[in-house]
């Protein structure tokens, strides 16, 4: 019998920060709280990968293995500075598509009239 | 719908201004209740959060930390501050203390120290949740404790939260989860929260339920229990016959 296939699920993020932070920075980081929460075999697990980024808004999607989402929220809510810096990530939202997911993204970034904010749609700085 | 409650929002050192920030923050983030930490010589402040969050439409509850250096100290903090605040968090520093608060009716929340090591010494163990499951006392577990703690201890602490944990669920006392909060990068979007119990092996109802249906159900016993008709636990007051005293 062959085994089913990898099933992942797409998580969209924003970061509390008042620094500007590169892709490469928040894989390490990523990576360096999930090695210390769960390990290498955690790590080997969630296996995460950054899909998109972005730099300005501070937002961004990771793909994890749809058994281990648990595992990579409590990573991502475990991240607490960089360097000396405080920052804090928010998980926005969870699909299992990434067209369905940027589609809901969208939505959110362009509400119909009438409805109310976009939450968290505020300046980085608090 | 699940309506998520934080229980331990505190007042940031810098005042009012970057508070009214945590609290549009966690507004944002999708909690429909929280609970503010207050001094309780400090009553001005309630009337300015409650204003605050009325605005936003957060329901706020009143919460005061009692750290009590002895039995007695406690004691005579919970018959003061008992009638004042819907939750009561006693901060569990000394064996005694911490035995006499898992007993008291009147203790909702029981905390227990933040440092691995000191938490090693003094903690939610087998006679605590005893006594606890006797009374109404909750075991509350801070984010902020984890969040803090350095990578060395962080294992340590680990450790001693998932006996607390395991040791609460075999007795059926409440957890509560909490971001212990003190400004806005402190705080985390309520399922973010809850699962910040998967490394203490905690279910996923369980973690979520830590967040919003346990935090309720204590805010809404409380809230009874400070209403001008409440006698004791099943007995309410629901009219005077002739004059009114």
């Amino acid at each position: 019998m062959t085994p089913s296939r990898t099933r992942y699920r797409y998580v969209s993020f924003k970061i509390l920060s008042t620094t500007h932070l590169r892709e490469i920075q928040i894989h390490e980081l990523i990576r360096r709280s999930i090695l210390e929460l769960f390990g290498a075999y955690g790590l080997s697990k969630i296996e995460p990968k950054i899909m998109d980024y972005n730099e300005g808004r501070l937002t961004g999607i990771i793909r994890c293995n749809h058994l281990y989402l648990p595992m990579l929220r409590a990573s991502l809510a475990s991240i607490t500075a960089m360097g000396e810096e405080p920052i804090a990530f928010f998980i926005l939202k969870v699909s299992g598509t990434l067209r369905a997911l940027r589609a809901a993204l969208q939505k959110d970034r362009n509400p119909p009239k009438g409805s109310s904010s976009r939450p968290l749609d505020r300046p980085s700085k608090p | 719908m699940r309506r998520f409650a934080d229980l331990h929002l505190k007042i940031p050192r810098s005042g009012l201004r970057e508070f009214e920030e945590m609290l549009r923050l966690a507004s944002d983030l999708g909690y429909s209740t929280v609970a503010v930490s207050f001094a309780p010589s400090k009553v001005e402040d309630i009337k300015l959060v409650r204003t605050i969050c009325s605005d936003l439409g957060l329901d706020l509850v009143t919460r005061v930390d009692v750290e009590p250096k002895s039995v007695r100290g406690l004691l005579r903090a919970l018959r003061r501050l008992r009638p004042r605040f819907e939750v009561i968090a006693v901060s569990c520093l000394m064996k005694s203390v911490a035995r006499q608060a898992g007993k008291d009716r009147r203790v909702d929340l029981l905390n227990f120290p933040t440092d691995p090591a000191g938490r090693e010494r003094l903690h939610f163990d087998h006679q605590e949740a005893v006594l606890s499951s006797g009374a109404l006392s909750a075991l509350e577990l801070n984010a902020s404790t984890l969040l803090r703690a350095a990578p060395s201890n962080k294992a340590r602490l680990l450790a001693t939260m998932r006996r607390e944990v395991e040791e609460a669920q075999r007795r059926g006392i409440s957890l509560i989860l909490s971001s212990g909060a003190e400004s806005p990068y402190g705080m985390r979007a309520p399922r973010d929260l809850a699962s910040l119990l998967t490394p203490l092996d905690v279910n996923l109802e369980s973690t979520l339920d830590a967040v919003s249906n346990e935090p309720h159900r204590i805010v809404e016993r409380n809230r009874e229990k400070l209403k001008k008709s409440f006698i004791s636990p099943g007995v309410r007051l629901t009219r005077w016959i002739g004059s009114d005293p």
